[in-house]
């Protein structure tokens, strides 16, 4: 079993680029099998190759001085049997070749040479010799190749961290232009009718629906300056939240009657399914949860659509369900989708205004309700669901 | 004299019924459209004096539909554009052919006065009055 776990044990990945682009000799590496268990990661074989290798080296030193005592069969030939096949699992290809002429030198009786001919030795030496340059070569490779990892990885944070800084700085720009878009467009309307009043009059028929008009946009501006305070507290991690019970049923009838006017105007019809939830939490943030999510699915909603909300318990948490159709949300938009600053159309030609904020602070109340939101869109429903625990760790304390 | 003739181009309703409202005080006669595509379709069936048009507009965009009046529809007829975007000289290096640029929020006296100057003298000097740009508010 260790065997095996051994075995998944990932390879030194220098070791193995170096292999890959042949920075090591392959000849020297498939000449030692130590070198190539140790490349696939088989410490244990290789150490076990190591073993028989020094084995084969110690017999091979030996056989000369046991050749003096055991020349003959079978104790000298069991000796050459082990050093044989000891520098055969080691891989020990020169001691194999001195072990070739040790044992033709008994065979041949010391016709040609002797068992302790001196170029013996120096086959050991190159025996011994071939680990230590092969593990050498490998290891100055493996430098080498560790370094241009290294360098590669540094490279590509730095490049990471680049483009991270270049997007955060772009959604920045990108933002401070909607921000400005935003805050002129309702102070273009009621600096234009204070400007109106100054230079030409306003008949004073008009004036129910002038003031309306100059309400609104300036409501519309309290709502830009709410959200930004609001996204600003939640990425301090301020929390505002006072703990109370807050009626579900209550808090959703209400924000649909807040937002009927907005329904009625695109003739959007708003279907409501209650049920007596109750959870705990902020009543004006749960308020504020609800009437963003309501009012994302009507500026996402075509002209005499369907939106349907509805808020049911489940266990011990309450359910709210938002769906609209209309066009689904992009894929590619989606993973950014509860993110501030970010919107999935910003071109001049983007039908719906906004600052891309909504979102982000509904998952940041929710968070903070230690709820969670969930988003579903394909081609004929976008649907929110956010689930609230109906009791939470600050009621239970 | 009749009154000139203004096509007025703008998506945010309220900003439209503010600039339709002022204008046709100050005597012009206002077409007023919500965006682009309408504004096109008043174009095909009618000749204007001036036209003042948004640039963030749904659908088509300002830059757009102002190439697309300089092109064939209207080519002559001064165009001026109110948009909340900050950086007119920029919109007009990048060949925003229009002949002025104001500013959201802008006053709508100054708009008055280069409607009025526009009509009065574009036809024949447009050259000189080409490439007006507020300073912005």
């Amino acid at each position: 079993m260790t065997m095996s776990t051994r075995r998944g044990a990932p390879p030194d990945p220098g070791l193995v680029l170096a292999q890959q682009r042949g920075y090591v000799p392959r000849l020297f590496q498939r000449l030692s099998l130590f070198h190539v268990h140790v490349a696939r990661g088989r410490q244990a074989i290789a150490i076990a190759c190591l073993c028989a290798t020094v084995v084969q080296l110690v017999v091979f030193f030996v056989t000369p001085i046991a050749n003096r005592f055991y020349s003959g069969w079978p104790r000298g030939w069991l000796i050459h049997l082990v050093a044989v096949l000891s520098a055969f699992v080691g891989g020990m290809w020169p001691g194999l070749v001195a072990e070739a002429v040790g044992i033709t030198a008994i065979w041949t009786k010391g016709k040609y040479f002797t068992p302790m001919h001196p170029g013996l030795e120096v086959f050991a030496l190159i025996g011994l010799l071939q680990i230590f340059i092969i593990h050498q070569l490998q290891l100055a490779h493996g430098a080498v190749i560790g370094r241009e990892r290294a360098l590669e990885i540094a490279r590509r944070q730095a490049d990471d961290a680049r483009r991270a800084a270049q997007d955060a700085n772009r959604l920045k720009d990108q933002f401070l232009a909607t921000l400005s878009h935003e805050m002129r467009t309702p102070l273009t309307v009621i600096l234009g009718y204070c400007g109106m009043a100054r230079a030409r009059g306003i008949h004073p028929d008009d004036h129910p629906s002038v003031m309306a008009t100059i309400e609104r946009q300036a409501l519309t501006q309290l709502g830009v300056v709410e959200d930004l305070f609001e996204v600003q507290c939640l990425l301090h991690g301020e929390s505002r939240l006072e703990w109370d019970k807050v009626n579900l049923e209550a808090a959703t009838a209400a924000a649909v009657e807040e937002l009927r006017g907005a329904a009625e105007e695109k003739k959007i019809t708003v279907v409501v399914e209650l049920a007596p939830v109750t959870v705990s939490g902020d009543p004006a943030s749960v308020r504020q949860i609800l009437r963003k999510l309501l009012s994302n699915a009507l500026k996402f909603s075509p002209e005499g659509a369907r939106v349907a909300l509805s808020v049911a318990g489940r266990g011990d948490h309450a359910v709210i369900a938002i769906e609209n159709s209309g066009r689904p949300i992009h894929p590619e938009f989606l993973p950014h989708l509860f993110e501030p600053f970010r919107q999935g159309d910003m071109s001049s030609t983007r039908p719906h205004g906004g600052l891309g904020l909504g979102l982000a602070i509904v998952k940041g109340l929710v968070d903070l309700h230690h709820g969670s939101i969930e988003v579903h869109s394909d081609d004929t429903r976008t649907c929110f669901t956010v689930t609230l625990p109906q009791r939470t760790p600050q009621q239970e304390s | 004299m009749s009154s000139a003739r203004i096509l007025l181009v703008e998506d945010h309703p309220d900003t439209l019924q503010l600039y339709r409202t002022y204008l046709a005080l100050a005597g012009f006669d206002v077409t007023a459209a919500s965006n682009a595509t309408e504004a096109l379709r008043h174009l095909a069936s009618a000749r204007f004096d001036a036209i003042s048009t948004d640039l963030a507009m749904p659908g088509m965009d300002g830059v757009e539909f102002v190439r697309r009046i300089r092109e064939s529809i209207q080519p002559a007829v001064p165009i001026i554009v109110i948009t909340g975007q900050v950086r007119p000289r920029t919109l007009i290096q990048q060949g925003l052919d229009c002949c002025g640029v104001l500013v959201k929020p802008c006053d709508l006296e100054q708009v008055v006065e280069l409607l009025r100057f526009l009509v009065r003298e574009c036809p024949r000097r447009c050259d000189v009055c080409r490439h007006l740009v507020s300073p912005g508010s």
